[in-house]
């Protein structure tokens, strides 16, 4: 059984019927599924976790895996639940740590092989990247609307006081309380980091 | 968890979250809270926002700062968001200013208001000593015509003298402009390359550079190699001697077992050529040890991304 579970693959029918569960009734078209993964990569992130992405990967596919095997879960909702499961996760992946670290008790003495080894420092790469970076924000803007594209620029410049106060301005403008126009920058800017990333990665 | 609960999240407790300097139970209510709650997970989203463009407008100073450097910068995923801000940040500067320079150039070339004419009425008068007296008029108007005709020829002519000279001092406005535009291009490029300079310079002198080889580790008994930092040691370079090399790239993150915390990330690395592709070299800043015990946790990524931990490097850190 524990065999079964360990080669468990997330098929098409238990992937739908986990979107259906997340979405607890409004069809988000993935959308909840993606922003749950988000929220539980920053989890594990956060907690320094060597692979954020394969332990959220993993904490979605335990879920889904339930949920085929009860066909409902009930007593926590979805995001709760999914938390619950991401614990258990953080804890199991400080266990295999742990257990790496008693593995090597054993290890021979190496320090005789210490020698002056440097490796030198590629200065040039980080300039390289960097307007690889600027290339691909200038990309990914562009395909945004003007109307996004004029407020991310606009809520994100300036300092301190200033910032503040053309955020002020803005809110006003488009008639949103701050707290809302906080919340629509921060899904723009979002939005925006994953396109340039993503671009970085494909260029 | 009450709505009084989450309502305590102030913005400074959300920045102190991030920072990694709350409480552990306060920071494990807001792990769930930033999985569960929609308004706390936005609100950190752009509390963290905010604090990575801080730094990049080097407003965060003592405490928050160092905490900052040592904490939120341990992870490749912060990096990356703390690439992304620097990018944004140095774009909408520039995009911002070119728009409010387009504005006003926008607004000069609206159409031009157009010339109202005013309506004009015309009276004839049947009468001869009338006529006589048009006629007069008309010869004397038509020598007025014939005198403004030659004015207005003269002046048209200096029009276009006038015109033709501006248009050449237009011209030459606009190639001063350009070899003004181009100097002042040139002397940011100059300045920033001494910044550059002045900024790498200082560092390669004051870098200081503690290398050494770990071995793959053995079955038997033995000790832990010791690593001796020296004082105002600038970086550690190990390089990480491979039993087999069965993936095209590794990732190594530098683990302190004590605390259970992974203390810095590689990003993806290429095994070194030569050596038979065996040798992978690695850099983190000789601050982040202490006298004690830590793990280099070697994990190979596939060409499908996937990570899997292939090889442990315990050592000992002495600081003398």
């Amino acid at each position: 059984m524990a065999e079964l579970k360990k080669n468990w693959n997330l098929n098409p029918q238990a992937f739908r019927q986990f979107l259906n569960w997340l979405d607890e009734g409004v069809d988000s078209n993935g959308e909840t599924y993606l922003e749950m993964r988000r929220r539980l990569v920053r989890y594990f992130d956060r907690r320094n976790c060597f692979s954020p992405d394969d332990l959220a990967d993993e904490t979605l596919n335990r879920v889904a895996r339930k949920l085929e095997e009860k066909g409902e879960i009930v007593g926590a909702s979805p995001a709760h639940y999914c938390y619950i499961v991401a614990k258990f996760v953080f804890l199991e992946s400080l266990r295999r740590a742990e257990s790496n670290q008693k593995s090597l008790d054993n290890t021979k003495d190496s320090e005789q092989a210490m020698a002056g080894l440097t490796v030198p420092l590629r200065a040039e790469e980080g300039a390289a990247a960097k307007e690889k970076l600027f290339a691909c924000l200038e990309k990914c803007l562009g395909r945004f609307q003007p109307e996004d594209r004029e407020l991310i620029l606009g809520y994100y410049r300036g300092e301190q006081r200033a910032k503040i106060e053309r955020r002020s301005e803005l809110a006003a403008r488009l008639g949103l309380s701050m707290n809302a126009l906080c919340i629509r920058a921060c899904r723009i800017r979002n939005k925006l980091e994953r396109c340039v990333n993503a671009c970085a990665k494909q260029t | 968890m009450s709505s009084a609960d989450k309502q305590s999240f102030d913005d400074q407790v959300l920045l102190r979250y991030l920072l990694g300097s709350l409480p552990e139970e306060e920071a494990e209510r807001l792990d769930e809270l930033s999985v569960v709650d929609d308004a706390i997970a936005w609100r950190l989203s752009a509390v963290e926002n905010d604090l990575v463009d801080a730094y990049v407008g080097g407003q965060l100073s003592g405490g928050d700062l160092a905490e900052f450097k040592k904490c939120y910068l341990s992870s490749p995923r912060r990096l990356q968001k703390l690439e992304f801000a620097e990018a944004l940040s140095s774009f909408g500067g520039e995009t911002v200013t070119a728009a409010a320079q387009a504005l006003p150039a926008r607004t000069a070339s609206g159409p031009e208001p157009k010339e109202e004419s005013s309506p004009r009425r015309w009276f004839s008068v049947p009468r001869l000593a009338l006529q006589w007296g048009f006629a007069g008029g008309a010869v004397a108007m038509l020598f007025a015509a014939s005198y403004l005709l030659l004015e207005n020829a003269r002046l048209r002519k200096q029009s276009i003298e006038v015109q033709g000279f501006q248009v050449t001092v237009g011209q030459r406005e606009q190639e001063l402009q350009q070899q003004l535009n181009d100097q002042r291009a040139a002397n940011a490029e100059m300045a920033k390359k001494m910044d550059g300079l002045r900024e790498s310079a200082p560092n390669l002198d004051q870098l200081k550079t503690l290398s050494a080889i770990l071995l793959p580790p053995t079955r038997g008994a033995g000790q832990i190699p010791t690593l001796s930092v020296p004082p105002r040691t600038s970086f550690v370079v190990l390089v990480l001697a491979l039993e087999t090399n069965d993936f095209p790239t590794y990732r190594a993150g530098l683990r302190d077992p004590a605390a259970n915390q992974i203390l810095w990330h590689s990003t993806n690395l290429q095994p070194a050529s030569g050596a038979e592709n065996k040798l992978i070299s690695i850099s983190f800043p000789a601050r982040l040890l202490q006298s004690q015990n830590y793990v280099i946790e070697l994990s190979g990524v596939s060409a499908k991304g996937a990570a899997e931990l292939t090889t442990s490097y315990a050592f000992h850190a002495e600081i003398r």
